[in-house]
């Protein structure tokens, strides 16, 4: 199905130097986004998807870190990219969409400034003119009607929900190839968070972009993506399509967590994870999810990431799919 | 005017602890009055859990706010087993309604270790030696989970859901009847969550408390509240016993609510109304108090909904809304 990756990591390793000593946060993340699909990467709080994705976009570069592994975009290798570099990919070829647009727009600048200064520097070519009519544009096209009202005005004087509207218009401006979402709209309310979700499938069909998004909300991974991967501790442990991975979720990680979801039909309070993600200065051996695991025993070790059923793929010794 | 606002519940069950009417909570920002709420009545009975959804900026924290007496109305009035304590609540008053707010990285003293940010609390609402407090400190802690050995420790230290659990504990702190949560566990992971709600229904039952739950997830409410409220700008729109309100949902707002829930499964799926997200919305607010607040956004709305702010009619004892063109009447108002 995704015979040509346009995005693809492999064998990611994130190590920071610390008080405490060395965390090595990632290690050996690997995961691939076709053209024009919508993936999610899932899990709970500190599993390191958020360190993912800054990667990917060249914004996680402290000198206390060392990154390791191969990330390429349309085989342009993105971790040997100087920040001269990035500035040609950043922004067109691949954007990122934050979770709070409060926070993602600069407050000083009107949405105006910012969408103009997006445009021109996906297009250098344009004139301020020009680019101001292409956002207004822009805007209309995502259903806002009075535009150049919106336009001249600073985010803080527009609703969440219009912001999170503007910012992805801001992302796709440019027709990137892969839009990186970071829980987009979930600091907004349910309903805004629906509109954003489905507002940013549109757009990224229409222009053909592969959507990364970032969520520890399952259901919003089953309305928007295609494909899941499941991230535990800074290891990838499960992949599969949507569909079979809520149907049928192998690992016991993946069964934590939809267990501990709270259901619309009422059966109840849902059931926690016991225990806590590790810490990362001193991780379980093997399998990190081990210590929390209903299912663990001696012979969990260290299991590879094996493929049970095609495209349905699974990092634990045990089968649990019955 | 209060006709059906009294008790959803038949009485003769639990008794009304705290009773909300008319309550309206006017502010002004320069030119501009905002009602943050704008006339709200509500019982709310002893033990139950009464939740209140609605978007950002409906007035959630603002009726808790009046509840705690934190905030006064512009009118209105709030009665506590009948006694009235709008204006004015003695310190015994104060004790009985306590607050667990969102977020545990702000509302916790950061300078303050475990132990005097519990004591504050013991100590002005009782007259314990230090000796006593003390242990009521170590008490409180194992009430909600955490080791007494933590009560040095200052709350940088501690993660999201335990910071929470002392938020939780300080708020037991006086013995209260009623806590307000405010959003509670939405800055918390679904795990975290699942604990920290298991906890709070041990501790309803344990101590009979009352609960008043904001919150805006409504997958936690389905099986947390006995009851719910939806507030839209201010505006009561829906108020029912919880399976009713979910499984038959009245009012437009409530159903787009509904209709927006991000769930795990089919069976979930099939629960939801659906929403005509494209469907055509009239552009032009009208001014406030002279239509349906959601008239601005409603596919739904027919000429009668610009007449006034529709009224809460009772579809069941148990169940009101205010809508003009209440989903199960669609076919009727259609033609
Ligand atoms: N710049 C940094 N310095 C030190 N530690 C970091 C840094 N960035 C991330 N970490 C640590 O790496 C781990 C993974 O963090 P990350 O933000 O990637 O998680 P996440 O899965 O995005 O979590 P969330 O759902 O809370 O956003 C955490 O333990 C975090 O504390
Ligand atoms: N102190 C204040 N001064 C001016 N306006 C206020 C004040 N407090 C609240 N408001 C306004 O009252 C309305 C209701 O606010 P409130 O905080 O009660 O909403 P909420 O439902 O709790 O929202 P959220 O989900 O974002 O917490 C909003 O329009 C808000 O801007
Ligand atoms: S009263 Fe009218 S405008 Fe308001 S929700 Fe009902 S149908 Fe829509
Ligand atoms: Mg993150
Ligand atoms: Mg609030």
């Amino acid at each position: 199905m995704n015979a040509d990756p346009i995005l693809t990591v492999e064998d990611l390793h994130l190590r920071i130097r610390q008080f405490e000593g060395e965390a090595h946060i990632l290690n050996g993340v690997s995961l691939h986004l076709g053209a024009g699909e919508r993936v999610a990467l899932v899990g709970e709080s500190g599993c390191g998807k958020s360190s993912t994705a800054l990667i990917a976009m060249g914004l996680m570069n402290g000198g206390n870190m060392s990154i390791d592994g191969r990330v390429t975009l349309e085989g342009t290798d993105l971790l040997g990219l100087g920040e001269r570099g990035w500035r040609n990919v950043r922004g067109r070829q691949i954007s990122m969409v934050f979770q709070d647009p409060g926070a993602a727009l600069n407050p000083v600048f009107t949405v105006g400034d910012q969408l103009v200064t997006a445009i021109r520097r996906g297009d250098p070519g344009t004139s301020r003119a020009e680019a101001h009519e292409r956002a207004a544009e822009a805007l209309r096209h995502v259903h806002i009607v009075d535009a150049e009202r919106v336009l001249a005005s600073y985010p803080f004087q527009l609703s969440g929900g219009l912001n999170q509207r503007i910012l992805i218009t801001m992302a796709l401006v440019n027709r990137p190839r892969v839009v990186v979402a970071d829980e987009p709209g979930s600091a907004l309310d349910v309903t805004v968070q629906e509109q954003t979700l489905r507002l940013m499938k549109a757009l990224t069909d229409e222009v053909g972009a592969a959507v990364l998004l970032i969520t520890h909300n399952l259901g919003v991974v089953r309305t928007f993506a295609q494909r899941v991967y499941v991230m535990y501790s800074g290891t990838i442990v499960e992949e599969a399509e949507t569909a079979r991975l809520f149907e049928a979720p192998r690992h016991p990680y993946t069964q934590a967590l939809l267990a501990a979801v709270p259901r619309l039909t009422g059966e109840g309070l849902p059931q926690p994870i016991p225990g806590q993600v590790p810490d990362y200065t001193d991780p379980p051996v093997g399998c990190r999810f081990q210590p929390r695991c209903p299912h663990a025993r001696a012979a969990c070790g260290n299991p590879p990431f094996a493929e049970p059923e095609p495209g349905h793929r699974v990092r634990c010794v045990l089968d649990f799919s019955g | 005017m209060t006709s059906v606002a009294e008790s959803l519940v038949p009485p003769a069950e639990d008794p009304v602890l705290i009773r909300i009417e008319d309550l309206r909570r006017d502010f002004t920002v320069g030119s501009r009055t905002v009602s943050a709420l704008a006339g709200v009545s509500l019982d709310i009975r002893r033990g139950q859990t009464v939740a209140v959804v609605g978007e950002s900026g409906s007035g959630k924290t603002t009726l808790g706010n009046q509840i705690l007496g934190i905030d006064r109305p512009t009118s209105g009035r709030i009665l506590f087993e009948g006694r009235e304590i709008t204006a004015t609540r003695d310190t015994d008053m104060r004790r009985r309604i306590q607050v667990v707010q969102q977020s545990p990285y702000t509302t916790l003293n950061p300078k303050r270790n475990l132990r005097q940010i519990l004591e504050l609390p013991i100590a002005i609402h009782s007259d314990r030696s230090r000796r006593q407090r003390r242990d009521r400190v170590a008490e409180l802690l194992e009430i909600v989970g955490v080791s007494a050995d933590f009560m040095e420790r200052y709350p940088y230290t501690l993660s999201g859901g335990q910071r929470q659990r002392v938020a939780l504990a300080r708020a037991l702190a006086p013995e209260p009847d009623v806590i307000v949560l405010d959003e509670p566990t939405s800055s918390l992971d679904v795990s975290v969550q699942a604990r920290i709600l298991q906890l709070l229904v041990e501790l309803q039952a344990q101590y009979q408390l009352t609960y008043l739950f904001i919150t805006h997830d409504l997958s936690v409410v389905r099986n947390i509240a006995d009851e719910v409220v939806v507030l839209y700008r201010g505006y009561v729109v829906e108020r029912g016993a919880t399976a009713e309100l979910f499984s038959n949902p009245l009012h437009r707002y409530n159903a787009m609510l509904l209709s927006s829930i991000p769930v795990v499964s089919e069976p979930e799926e099939a629960l939801k109304p659906s929403w005509e997200w494209d469907g055509s919305v009239v552009g032009v607010e009208p001014s406030v108090g002279a239509a349906c607040p959601f008239l601005p956004r409603c596919p739904h709305a027919v000429a009668l909904c610009e007449q006034g702010v529709p009224p809460l009619v009772a579809e069941t004892p148990t169940h009101q809304h205010a809508c003009r063109n209440p989903r199960s009447s669609e076919s009727a108002h259609r033609e």
